[in-house]
């Protein structure tokens, strides 16, 4: 068990260590800070007024960009390696493919969390400077957030070892940023549908990601949200783990069997 | 004690972009000693990387056996005893040869100090000393081979699997590398090896396996090879009855030339020719050309 | 699997579920906007611009509900709670436990999301929407109820200070959009308001008038509105300030665009006019508002 973690450690920190190299993480925070700060020319009004829309635009900025951290890093991971060859040198190690999988997969999570954590700390610096007052629910956000960005690296793994990156990256967003409006389109229709449509409704919701799950903006944006219950965590840590499992079980179904 | 590699009746087949199948490996057999040098030859598309990849269990095959010191190809327990270069060596951009091979000595089950110490050691071995903190995406494809045979040299594997072993490699590279793999050999390693360069064959192998169209076209030890491809010939003044040693005889004014192909002929010429009062002017023992053997045994077998 | 495919699967979905009802309507257009014949209108840009500060303005009442997303009430489910009155409805987005298919994943979605039942709503401060109306201007210049809507939050807090830079962000505006009919009317309502001004209120609504009856054919539903507004405080500002002749005269002008209005006839109404000498009740005009 200890050799696998060293194993996904090291993995990962390869991942990593690549990510902060490529400066793909700088560009992404940079960018982020800049739209933040450049909210504060909205300040026409003066200061007050502004705590929502820039609490707002923080939450929306960073579900945003780590999201798109999220999808590209892990769509484009097993592809790369597969088509820079470096799997070879790896895989030749005594490792499993799924080991070479979650070791990946642990490498995405890290460099989107890292992101995350980049983004999250310059945002904090611009929160501060438009006097926001930071609230538990903030702190509930950010750890919701951590596992729905997980779950989409899990995601974005999965795609990529059945499709193109590309079309992996393209499907990866769909769903990420889509499964909201397809969600609250199916809870709209639901009443009015027909019976047959009814029940597809409640098949695709089962097998959706629920990314919108793990996303506490509209509370932690807006003023006098209380924290969400200890339930509803767990519930969430839960249903990552199992539907986080489930895609890196589907995902390794295939790469295993792979040519490479 | 169990082959270093067994491979018998190995088929290899993949699916073409088309959906076509082409059979890449075609009911190969073969073993390999353990300590044993073995040069694994064939020209483009014969079927010598899907081979290779088959017992790294890059592929699986669709029937057939691979075994690596007994244990089945592909396994963790086989591949723990394997270093293994690919054919194309290409190594994460963004790290430094130090951090590439700090990464696999970690993935072998390496670690701590030694993994630490061994990392440099081999970079030094393999002329990297002052490019090691270099990033890997700065490095020239030689450079970059480098590193992979650095790689594959880590946690002292049993048995050496390499790819076009000498693909980017300058003569200096290639002298230093045939030099390394030699004391790999005189340790006791394995080394099975593909590579295009017939003269690192020759002077590295104890033994090669030619392969075309996924089929084994000869196994020959390299010792018999040689004497067998090597040429002898004599010069001389005078006559010498030597028509029963070989048809291959020539004049030019008073001197007369005969070539032959196994040293017994040119000895009892050597001794006809002084017996009948002649007098020589030449003996030479040629080396034969690894090349023409490759070129006309590939063209037979086609 | 080709790069199209997951859009392609996406889009169609979506369009299933369109197709399995009529009854969804989306609300992101304001149901209020200026109506513009300019041939820039119709460029990608300006239809990218109009589009954002449309959303923009939609997005506010997000603000207001303090997070809270709406949508219209299907015709079912405005039945279902008794508004059979044709108008639209709004309900959450996000359904209650009752009418939500989806079990679980439903209640903590209701928990994590901003959610309340409807009877707990509660409305917030309207000025944590004055970043929203910057940008829509911004956007958008010619967002006309951006510009007076904005300008009556700012000017909430009735403060000098807050009076002067809703009439900065109005000249503003009114800088962008001189022939508009709804930004004049706004300026005199806010003197009036504000500053109990009904001598200088006067000037702005003239020129509302004088904008509204050169368009008059071009103005939309809206600007009409704000034309006839612009008419009635005006007969209130003359009445208020002893004009009756202008007032006569405004009415008059008046009722020959808006024939069926009460108010102006009114407010004109010889048992209602105030002696010369008689200071309105300022709290009159500010329900009004």
């Amino acid at each position: 068990m200890f050799a696998r973690v060293k194993t996904y450690k090291a993995l990962a920190r390869g991942v990593v260590l690549e990510s902060i190299r490529r400066k793909d993480l700088w560009v992404v925070a940079i960018l982020g800070f800049l739209i933040l700060i450049g909210s504060g020319a909205l300040g026409f009004f003066g200061v007050d007024g502004m705590q929502v829309f820039v609490k707002d635009l923080a939450v929306t900025v960073l579900g945003a960009f780590s999201t798109i951290v999220a999808v590209m890093t892990s769509t484009r991971l097993l592809p790369e390696e597969i088509k820079q060859r470096t799997l070879y040198p790896l895989l030749a190690r005594p490792i499993s493919r799924l080991d070479l999988l979650i070791g990946k997969l642990a490498g995405a999570i890290a460099v989107t969390w890292l992101a995350f954590f980049l983004l999250a700390s310059l945002t904090s610096v611009a929160l501060l400077s438009f006097h926001v007052r930071f609230e538990a629910i903030m702190v509930q956000y950010m750890v919701a957030k951590m596992m729905g960005l997980a779950l989409m690296c899990a995601f974005g793994v999965m795609l990529s070892v059945y499709m193109t990156p590309s079309a992996a990256a393209t499907t990866a967003f769909v769903f990420t940023f889509g499964s909201s409006i397809l969600i609250r389109a199916m809870t709209s229709a639901y009443e009015v549908a027909s019976p047959g449509m009814q029940f597809v409704f409640k098949f695709i919701n089962a097998i959706l990601p629920q990314f919108t799950l793990f996303d506490m903006g509209g509370r932690a944006a807006n003023v006098g949200w209380d924290p969400v219950p200890m339930w509803v965590m767990a519930f969430l840590l839960v249903y990552l783990v199992i539907y986080g499992s489930g895609l890196v079980t589907i995902a390794w179904t295939r790469f295993n069997r792979r040519a490479l | 004690m169990s082959d270093a590699i067994l491979v018998e009746d190995l088929q290899v087949r993949y699916r073409s972009k088309k959906g076509r199948w082409i059979e890449a490996v075609k009911g190969l057999s073969f073993q390999v000693a353990p300590g044993e040098v073995v040069g694994f030859l064939g020209p483009n598309g014969a079927g010598k990387s899907s081979t290779l990849k088959a017992l790294m269990g890059f592929v699986a095959p669709n029937s057939g056996r691979c075994e690596i010191f007994g244990i089945s190809a592909g396994t963790l327990a086989a591949k723990s005893r394997i270093g293994y270069l690919p054919e194309v060596a290409m190594y994460y951009p963004y790290l430094n040869p130090v951090e590439t091979l700090m990464l696999y000595g970690e993935l072998q089950g390496l670690g701590g100090k030694k993994l630490k110490e061994e990392t440099h050691h081999l970079l030094e071995v393999v002329g990297l000393k002052d490019a090691k903190k270099k990033l890997n995406k700065s490095l020239s494809k030689g450079m970059l081979q480098r590193v992979g045979i650095a790689q594959s040299l880590l946690g002292d594997p049993d048995l050496l699997i390499l790819d076009e072993v000498t693909s980017g490699l300058d003569p200096v590279g290639r002298k230093e590398l045939r030099h390394l793999l030699l004391e790999r050999k005189n340790a006791g390693a394995t080394l099975f090896f593909s590579s295009h360069e017939l003269s690192e064959v020759d002077m590295l192998c104890d033994r090669i396996l030619l392969i075309n169209q996924g089929k084994m076209v000869e196994e020959r030890l390299m010792a018999p090879l040689k004497d067998e491809l090597r040429n002898y010939s004599i010069a001389f003044r005078g006559q010498a009855p030597l028509h029963d040693l070989t048809q291959d005889l020539d004049a030019q004014g008073e001197i007369h030339r005969a070539r032959f192909q196994t040293k017994d002929a040119l000895m009892q010429a050597v001794a006809r020719v002084q017996a009948a009062g002649g007098e020589l002017v030449d003996i030479v023992s040629q080396e034969g050309s690894l090349e023409d053997y490759f070129i006309n045994t590939i063209e037979r077998a086609a | 699997m080709k790069i199209w495919y997951a859009p392609f699967a996406a889009v169609s979905l979506m369009a299933a579920i369109g197709w399995s009802t009529d009854e969804v309507t989306p609300k992101v257009n304001p149901p209020i906007r200026r109506e513009r014949s300019d041939a820039g209108d119709s460029s990608l840009g300006s239809q990218i611009q109009t589009s954002a500060s449309g959303w923009l303005w939609a997005y506010t009442e997000v603000y207001l509900a303090n997070g809270i997303k709406m949508r219209r009430m299907t015709q079912k489910e405005a039945a279902e709670n008794g508004f059979n009155d044709g108008r639209d409805h709004g309900t959450t987005v996000i359904p209650p436990p009752a009418k939500d298919f989806r079990g679980i994943f439903g209640d903590v979605d209701r928990s994590v999301n901003a959610w309340n039942a409807v009877q707990r709503f509660k409305q917030n401060d309207p000025r944590q929407c004055l970043p929203l109306f910057r940008l829509m201007t911004w956007l958008d210049p010619n967002f006309v109820e951006a510009w007076t809507n904005g300008a009556m939050v700012i000017a909430m807090d009735r403060t000098e200070k807050a009076n002067q830079m809703a009439m900065e962000f109005l000249r503003e505006g009114y800088k962008r959009n001189p022939d508009c009919v709804d930004i004049p009317t706004t300026f005199g309502m806010l003197e009036i308001t504000r500053h109990r001004d009904f001598d200088k209120s006067i000037g702005f609504f003239q020129k509302a008038v004088e904008n509204g009856q050169r368009r008059f054919d071009a103005l939309s539903e809206n600007e009409k509105q704000a034309f006839l507004s612009a008419y009635r405080w005006l007969t209130l500002a003359y009445r208020n300030t002893g004009r009756l002749k202008q007032m006569n005269q405004a009415i008059r002008e008046g009722l020959t665009y808006f024939p069926d209005d009460q108010v102006m006839p009114g407010t004109g109404r010889p048992s209602i006019v105030p002696p010369a000498s008689y200071q309105p009740p300022i709290g009159v005009t500010t329900r009004a508002l």
